[in-house]
Formats: C-alpha cells, structure tokens, sequence
C-alpha cells in the first residue's frame, strides 16, 4: 500500500453533499484532536456515503472515535460502499463498530450515597469477622480430628517435615527471641527503676521483672514474634502451593492436605513455642539483671536471692501453661489462611497479613482473658 | 454424569448436565471464559463438591471411589511440587501408596523419568528449573 503523505490535519469532511471524507491519520497519537472531532456527532441522515481515501494511518483508537462520531449501527450499514477502503481496515472498521455498540449497551454504575455505603461497608466487616471466626472454629476442629486419627498410624507421622519446621521456627528463631526480650527486659527495668526510686524501692524492680516476665511478657513476646515470623510463613508457604494448585494435586494423589501440611506444621509449633518462650523469659531477666548491675550496682547474687524469695515458682509454670495453646492456634490461623489463598500473588500477601494481624489479636486477647481468670482465681 | 449442578451463590454455572462418556473416547471441552469447564472437571475428579446431581466413573460413585485408583489428572500449569526435586516429585505416590521403600521408589521414578526422555542430570533439579515445553 503506497505510503501516504503525513497529514498535517485530521478532520471530517462535509464539503460534498452527502459524502463523509475521513482525511488524515486516525490514530492513537493524534487522540484529543480526533476526540474533539467526534464530540459534534454528525447527523446520520445526512451521510449517504462515506470516504476513505484521503486517511493515512488507522487504527482501534481512531476506528473507535469514528464509530462515536457517527454513531456504530450508521457507520457499519455504510462500509461496504465506501470509498478508498481496503478489505483490511473494513474487516477493523465493522469489528470496532461493533465493539463500541456492545460498549454503548453496558449500565452505567451509579456511585452511591457516601455515608450509606459507609454504613454497608461496617455490616460487611462485621459479617465477614463472624464468618472468620466460625472458619477458624470449624478448621480448628479439622486439625483436633486428624492429629487424634494420625496419632493412631505411625506410619503417618511426617517426622522429617516436623523436624524441618522445627528447625526454621525455633532454631532459626532463637537469636532474635533473645535479643529481643533481652532488650526489653532491660528497659522494662529502667522504667521499674526510675518509677520505683522515687519511693526508695528500687530494690524491687527485681520483682517487677520477675514477675512480668514470667507471668507474661515471656509468653506474650514469644508469641507475638512468632506470631509475625512464623504465621506469615506458613500462610505464604501453603497459600504459593495453593495457587499453584498444589494442594489440589495432592488431594488428587489420594493424600490428606492437613495431614501432609499442617499436622507437622502444628506439632512443631505446638513443641517450639514452650521452648522459645523459655528462652524469652530467661533473656528478659538477664537483660533486666543486667541494667539493674550497670545501672543501680545491684549484683547479680542480690538479684538471684531476691527473685528467689519473692517470685514462687508457679508464676514460671503459669506463663509457660499458656505457651502450647496459643502455638497451636497461632499454627491454626497461619495453615487456615493459606489454605484460603485464591490463584494470585495478590492473594497471597492479603492472606500473609490477614494471618499475622489475626493471629497477634487472638494471642492479645486470650492473653488478657487468661491474666484476668488466674488473678480471679488468686494463682 | 446425570442432572448435574453446580451454584455459586446465586449464579448457576451447571443446571441438569448429563454426559456420557464411554470406555476409549477422547472428549475435548471447550467453553468461553467462565463457561464452567473447571468446575465441570472439578467436579467429576472429586475436587469439588457439586450442588446437585449424581457422578458416576467406572460404575462407581466417587464416594465409593479413591480418587488416586482410577483417576490420573494433569494440572493446567503441572502443579509440580515446588518444595521437592523432580525424583522426590515422581516417588512420592509411590512411597505413599504402596509399600515400597525409599531407595526402591527413587529407582523405579528414575526409569519413569527416563522413559519420558528426561536427560539423568534433571533428576536433581526443582521443578521451577525445567524448561517449560
């Protein structure tokens, strides 16, 4: 096809009676000026034919504002007989012409009332967190029921994928578990101090630590350390496997997902989370121990008689106890939402920060549940 | 198949579907996007649970059917596991589903590979390593 000068211009010309000439290049880069064209649409009536032979360059942007300008039923019915138009650009013309009238037929969405959509959003929300929490009851059901029918089989038992896991979660874990409770043992005891030397006593920041740290900030530390590092892995891990249809393959293998996936998962967590914890208390009290040396010449046998008068034992085993149920859930909500990852990437993060976000919130909150019902019951 | 339905909600994908297929026919499905040719499959293998109808394959229905005795099934995109190697990959069905020890299922999964004209030296490799075909 010979090349066609550039037209300096795109317009619709109406010069001859009847005769609609398309001159110019009708493309993407020339839009405003073609859009501004086919914004004063011409009368159907008065075009009886149409001609092509002075346009350049065409293509769907151009074809598309042609077919808004003329209308698509007008400019499809008059193709055929026009003028300068190869069989190509008709075959485009017609199929943009038709595009455009399914375009025309599609319902405008009308955005609605900002404040009743605020109102439906709060409903939304709420809805979906009953959802959740049902899911997350019935799945924790789920697991109960195949670690009671696998702890039956022995032959079941998936030991090198939980030793794989403990690895990654507890060895790997343990570094940053005391390093992180060890620092905030230690500014748990500055704040003690300082508060307590005002009354003379700050002798007794020892117990504050202690106390705290056993009874709580051990558990709760560990937990929400574990929480974010741990959850987030296995929600990603399983949610990838799940959108690349992995998890359907070894349902299609006959083989049990939970058992082959979250059995170890939990059990590793379930034998992890103690552990780790036992790690954050003694690395609090050290930290704690440390800055009551440095700071207020406290000596460590001071601190070691002091914690044992006055701290009994059972505050170890009442911070420990908790430690194995909220492993287990926080492994429960971590597989449970990357079981529910759908086939994107986008999904999976959504679901890795759903899980993090919930599984600290849940660990918060019985947390709190659990501090209230021992003091009630004066343990 | 017989007076097949799947449901979404609201929004009916399947309704009354009956389909025979017979012992050595190939059948094709094909569908635009959404028509419910996944659900459809999805559905006879096991992998979801349809809302009405019945599914018969071999004259069995697939309660009474492990899905792994007479069913083979190849995923869209392989859906190898990415976490094991290729040799892990074929071995394991057969460490699973039948009493033969490790060393044994590697070597029987090594003549598998060798059969589809996989070179020896990708054994090793995860699938992600693969050339894709």
């Amino acid at each position: 096809m010979p090349d066609k000068p550039l037209s300096p211009s795109q317009q619709l010309d109406t010069s001859t009676t009847g005769v609609l000439a398309i001159v110019g290049n009708w493309t993407l880069p020339h839009y405003d000026t073609l859009r501004a064209l086919s914004a004063r649409p011409v009368a159907p009536g008065a075009i009886t034919s149409l001609d092509f032979s002075r346009l350049g360059g065409l293509d769907t942007a151009g074809a598309a504002l042609l077919a808004l300008a003329l209308g698509p039923e007008c400019l499809r019915s008059l193709l055929h007989d026009a003028a300068g138009l190869d069989r190509d650009r008709l075959a485009l013309l017609d199929a943009v012409a038709l595009a455009v009238g399914k375009v025309a037929e599609q319902p405008v969405v009308r955005r609605r009332n900002g404040v009743i959509e605020l109102i439906e959003r709060v409903g939304a929300a709420v809805l979906r967190l009953a959802d959740r929490t049902l899911t997350l009851l019935g799945f924790i059901g789920l697991v109960l029921e195949s670690l009671v029918r696998a702890a039956w089989r022995p032959k079941s038992w998936r030991i090198t994928s939980v030793v794989a896991q403990l690895e990654q979660i507890a060895l790997d874990a343990l570094p940053i578990v005391a390093l992180l409770t060890f620092m905030v043992g230690a500014v748990i005891a500055f704040l003690g101090a300082t508060m307590l030397g005002d009354f003379g006593a700050s002798i007794y920041t020892i117990d504050l630590v202690g106390f705290s740290f056993l009874r709580e900030f051990g558990i709760l530390l560990a937990s929400i350390l574990l929480a974010g590092r741990t959850a987030s892995a296995f929600t990603a891990q399983i949610g990838s496997m799940k959108a690349n249809e992995e998890v359907d393959a070894i349902r299609a293998l006959g083989l049990n997902p939970v058992e082959l996936l979250v059995l170890p998962r939990v059990f590793a967590m379930v034998v992890a989370l103690p552990i780790l914890t036992f790690v954050a208390m003694m690395s609090g009290m050290f930290g704690g121990a440390l800055v009551c040396m440095l700071r207020f010449g406290i000596s460590p046998t001071m601190f070691v008689s002091r914690l044992r008068l006055d701290i009994p034992v059972q505050h170890f085993f009442i911070g420990l106890s908790k430690a194995p149920v909220f492993a287990f859930l926080i492994a429960c909500i971590g597989c449970l939402e990357g079981l529910r990852v759908e086939g994107s990437a986008q999904s999976v993060g959504e679901h890795t920060t759903s899980s993090v976000v919930q599984s600290i919130f849940v660990v918060i909150l019985l947390d709190a549940i659990a501090a209230l019902f021992f003091m009630e019951m004066g343990w | 198949m017989h007076d097949l339905s799947n449901r979404f909600g609201t929004q009916v994908v399947h309704e009354h579907l009956n389909l025979d297929v017979m012992r050595g026919e190939i059948l094709g499905v094909v569908g635009g996007s959404g028509s419910g040719k996944s659900v459809l499959l999805r559905s006879i293998v096991g992998l979801r649970k349809f809302d009405a109808g019945t599914i018969r394959v071999f004259g069995s229905t697939l309660a009474e059917l492990h899905p792994d005795e007479r069913m083979g099934i190849l995923f869209q995109r392989g859906a190898l596991f990415s976490s094991l190697n290729v040799l892990d990959n074929v071995a394991l069905p057969l460490i699973e589903h039948s009493a033969l020890a490790r060393s044994a299922a590697e070597q029987l999964a090594r003549v598998k590979l060798a059969l589809v004209g996989l070179p020896p030296d990708a054994v090793d490799k995860a699938p992600a390593s693969l050339p894709v075909a």
